[in-house]
């Protein structure tokens, strides 16, 4: 289970709208050295509808991340994974001064497929990369 | 199947992770490995063959005993890679919170 919880200077419906609007989307997704394409993302921010983002990277490797919308709760809550269930969880709470605590709970890298199916084992796996006693 | 796949594959198995978690106190042959299990010799014998081939564990020459070892490498780059797909979430939320202060 990867969590990360970041407080953000803005209030909840502003980054409710960074998460849901393709337009706004596009500005942040990815991690350095990588981008959304703007024509590759599709959100559709529903209960039950598919989202789609082609990402790309400065050396021109693609990546996709999809999956489904199963919980939608404006400004609060988005929870997407496979079509077979909740993977990940992004919660906004109001924490005052206008400010907002974004908490992002993952089991399992949504869209990686050529890992997809082995999200009840990542859970254990991280107990795993930290035993007790160090793995040579 | 790329390494890194088949590694993911061996660990999403509750009983190879415990597999693993005997052979990171020590080298074990097949007997010692299936002890705490309620399972087979040649299901143990499967699914240390699986775990071998992820590189996850190496395996003795010595044919009847073949003690298994657990080798780091493997599990480094799965670690890694999880470390990876983290930081794909932490550089994101990074430029998230330039993006919102705009």
């Amino acid at each position: 289970m990867t969590e990360i919880v970041r407080v953000f200077d803005a209030p909840r419906e502003r980054l409710w709208r960074a998460w849901t609007d393709p337009d706004e989307l596009v500005r942040w997704w990815g991690k350095r050295g990588w981008h959304a394409r703007r024509d590759g993302i599709v959100l559709d921010v529903r209960p039950g509808a598919p989202f789609r983002i082609v990402s790309v990277s400065e050396a021109g490797d693609e990546m996709v991340n999809e999956g489904v919308w199963h919980e939608v709760v404006p400004p609060e809550r988005l929870a997407f994974g496979p079509p077979e269930g909740v993977t990940s969880v992004v919660t906004f709470a109001d924490v005052g001064d206008g400010r907002t605590e974004l908490r992002f709970t993952t089991t399992t890298p949504m869209g990686e497929r050529a890992l997809a199916g082995f999200s009840s084992g990542l859970d254990r796996l991280a107990e795993l990369f930290h035993p007790t006693r160090s793995v040579p | 199947m790329t390494t890194l796949d088949a590694t993911f594959a061996a660990l999403a198995d509750p009983t190879r992770r415990a597999i693993l978690a005997r052979l990171a106190k020590g080298e074990a042959t097949v007997n010692e490995v299936a002890e705490p299990f309620p399972i087979s010799l040649q299901a143990v014998s499967k699914h240390l063959k699986v775990l071998e081939r992820a590189g996850l564990i190496v395996r003795g020459r010595a044919a009847q005993l073949r003690p298994s070892r657990i080798q780091g490498a493997a599990l480094k780059d799965a670690a890694d890679w999880l470390q990876d797909y983290r930081g794909f979430w932490a550089e994101s939320f990074d430029r998230l919170e330039e993006h919102v202060r705009d």
